[in-house]
């Protein structure tokens, strides 16, 4: 009983499909190309924070320490600075380390002559989980036991690379949730006219005791069959597309990170499967409305 | 003999103050044969309605086979017409599917227990007399086989109670007395059939039970009896 209960509903959705294809075909290329932008757009997001995200593992907060606090003293506050919450790591450097660690980062210090290397003292160099508590980090570092001097090298960096993210990502939701509607309106239209072109079968359905949900089926699976065909081809559009950027970017900028294949994939489904969800909301709409009107029967 | 339709002081009126049916008591019995007789536009249609829930009545109650329909809730309205087999005067068939397949997608739309479709249509395409018809589209039927057609789909998922408004509008004579024919054996069977019709000829030549309706209200009852001759002026 099942089966054939299925059996039918597959065969009304192609049936659908088959007698509205030209309808089918431009709804289909329509979902495709707002899909194009809508996944674009995801991967420009998806590239920012994998850019942003090795940005921040970069901001390092250095805290230096007073000459006169001795060195297991200084061990043990670098040792606690590791456990705050808000710290990825913290790595104490003694100054017998430090100031050719100093000359490999800093250009140029290397030139200085007669410096006093003896003089550079023990310090603590902080990565933080987050570049925004960058400065709140540093804050702390300098109320720190036997904490001299925290320079305040990277704060406004960070809090601007981070800003520019949130408000990136914040411009790339609303241009996706904007898209997204658009789609939906496509489906649900579409969706419509194939009701008005049904609306006998329907009306027959209810006639002699089709479920509301067997009628209703073939039409979100027609939904969700048109957003997810036109998933897919955004899909064949976009991923070719990054892979390409990303062997052009290897070569020509290597600093410029982009998303690795496995990322596409994940990606390349999950934009098939919120394809189809699309399709399948736009279809209940246009559903809820029709199901409830009394159809005029005009032979 | 059980009951298969009851309805108790049912009114039915529309928006605008129009009221279609005033106080309907009638009792009908499975197996029974009934013509609703009475002019166009005085409720015949609106009473077949009210039975599988078209309409719904703004006082009263209505039973079909111990069904309250009014307090059906929506869910369980399709089982309630799945006991139903409905035809009307302009056919209401699929016109881009073939008389087997307008039968076949009934069945399979409603899950009738049927072993296999193809035999189920082919038994409701015999009993019509349209077994060599089965391949034609409703557009190469004659009105009166559009209408046979129609009948057959109403009564392959096995209904116990078919009902008929105005099935002989649209036909000539002789197709109309032959589609009254196939109505008569099909109530043979065992269905109770109910026919909304304003055709004399047809309810004349029966002999079954009439229910007169004039104006929204039932003006005579009379079992087999024939068309009112008052009714009949109109």
């Amino acid at each position: 009983m099942i089966w054939h209960r299925l059996e039918f509903i597959w065969s009304e959705t192609l049936l659908q499909l088959r007698r509205e294809r030209l309808i089918a075909i431009s709804t289909v290329s329509i979902v495709a190309v707002l899909l194009v932008l809508l996944g674009a757009n995801l991967l420009f997001i998806m590239n920012l924070h994998l850019w942003t995200g090795r940005t921040a593992a970069e901001v390092e907060v250095s805290a230096f320490f007073r000459k006169d606090f001795d060195r297991q003293s200084a061990q043990r506050t670098a040792g606690l600075v590791a456990t705050w919450p808000e710290v990825a790591s913290a790595r104490f450097v003694p100054k017998e380390e430090g100031w050719p660690e100093f000359q490999k980062t800093v250009p140029g210090s290397a030139k200085l002559r007669g410096f006093d290397a003896s003089a550079f003292p023990d310090a603590v160099y902080v990565r933080v989980k987050d570049p925004r508590q960058a400065e709140a980090v540093a804050k702390k570092l300098r109320a720190a036991e036997g904490v001299k001097a925290v320079p305040d090298r990277f704060g406004d960096f960070a809090r601007a690379v981070a800003k520019f993210r949130d408000v990136v990502t914040g411009a790339g939701i609303v241009v996706a949730i904007l898209v997204g509607l658009a789609g939906l309106f496509i489906v649900h239209n579409t969706v419509r006219l194939a009701l008005y072109a049904r609306w006998r079968e329907i009306y027959i359905m209810q006639l002699v005791g089709a479920t509301r949900s067997l009628i209703a089926t073939p039409f979100l699976l027609e939904g969700a069959i048109h957003g997810a065909v036109g998933a897919w081809l955004a899909c064949c559009v976009l991923i070719p597309t990054h892979m390409y950027l990303r062997t052009v970017a290897a070569r020509s900028a290597p600093l410029l990170l982009l998303q690795p294949d496995q990322a596409l994939l994940s990606f390349g489904c999950y934009l098939v499967l919120g394809g189809a969800l699309l399709g399948v909301i736009g279809s209940a709409f246009s559903l809820r409305r029709f199901l409830r009107r009394k159809p005029e029967w005009q032979a | 003999m059980p009951t298969a339709v009851e309805l108790k002081a049912v009114d039915v009126a529309y928006p605008g103050g129009v009221q279609a049916l005033s106080d309907i008591n009638l009792t009908i019995d499975e197996g029974e044969f009934v013509f609703l007789v009475g002019p166009t536009g005085h409720g015949k249609s609106t009473l077949l309605k009210l039975l599988y829930r078209e309409e719904e009545p703004t006082a009263g109650q209505v039973l079909v086979q111990g069904w309250d329909v009014p307090r059906l809730t929506a869910s369980r309205i399709p089982y309630l017409r799945r006991r139903i087999g409905v035809v009307f005067q302009d056919f209401r068939l699929l016109p881009h599917r073939t008389a087997a397949e307008n039968i076949a997608f009934v069945l399979q739309a409603t899950g009738a227990p049927c072993p296999s479709v193809e035999k189920c249509v082919q038994d409701a395409l015999s009993q019509v007399g349209l077994a060599d018809r089965a391949e034609h589209f409703p557009g190469q039927l004659a009105a009166g086989e559009q209408q046979r057609l129609a009948i057959a789909r109403a009564l392959a998922p096995g209904p116990s109670l078919l009902l008929a408004d105005e099935p002989t509008g649209n036909l000539d004579p002789q197709a109309s007395a032959s589609v009254a024919a196939l109505l008569l054996e099909v109530n043979r069977g065992g269905t109770t059939v109910m026919v909304a019709t304003h055709d004399p000829a047809i309810v004349n030549a029966a002999r079954r039970r009439v229910v007169a309706i004039r104006e929204g209200r039932i003006v005579s009852d009379t079992p087999e009896g024939s068309y009112p001759e008052n009714l009949a002026q109109d």
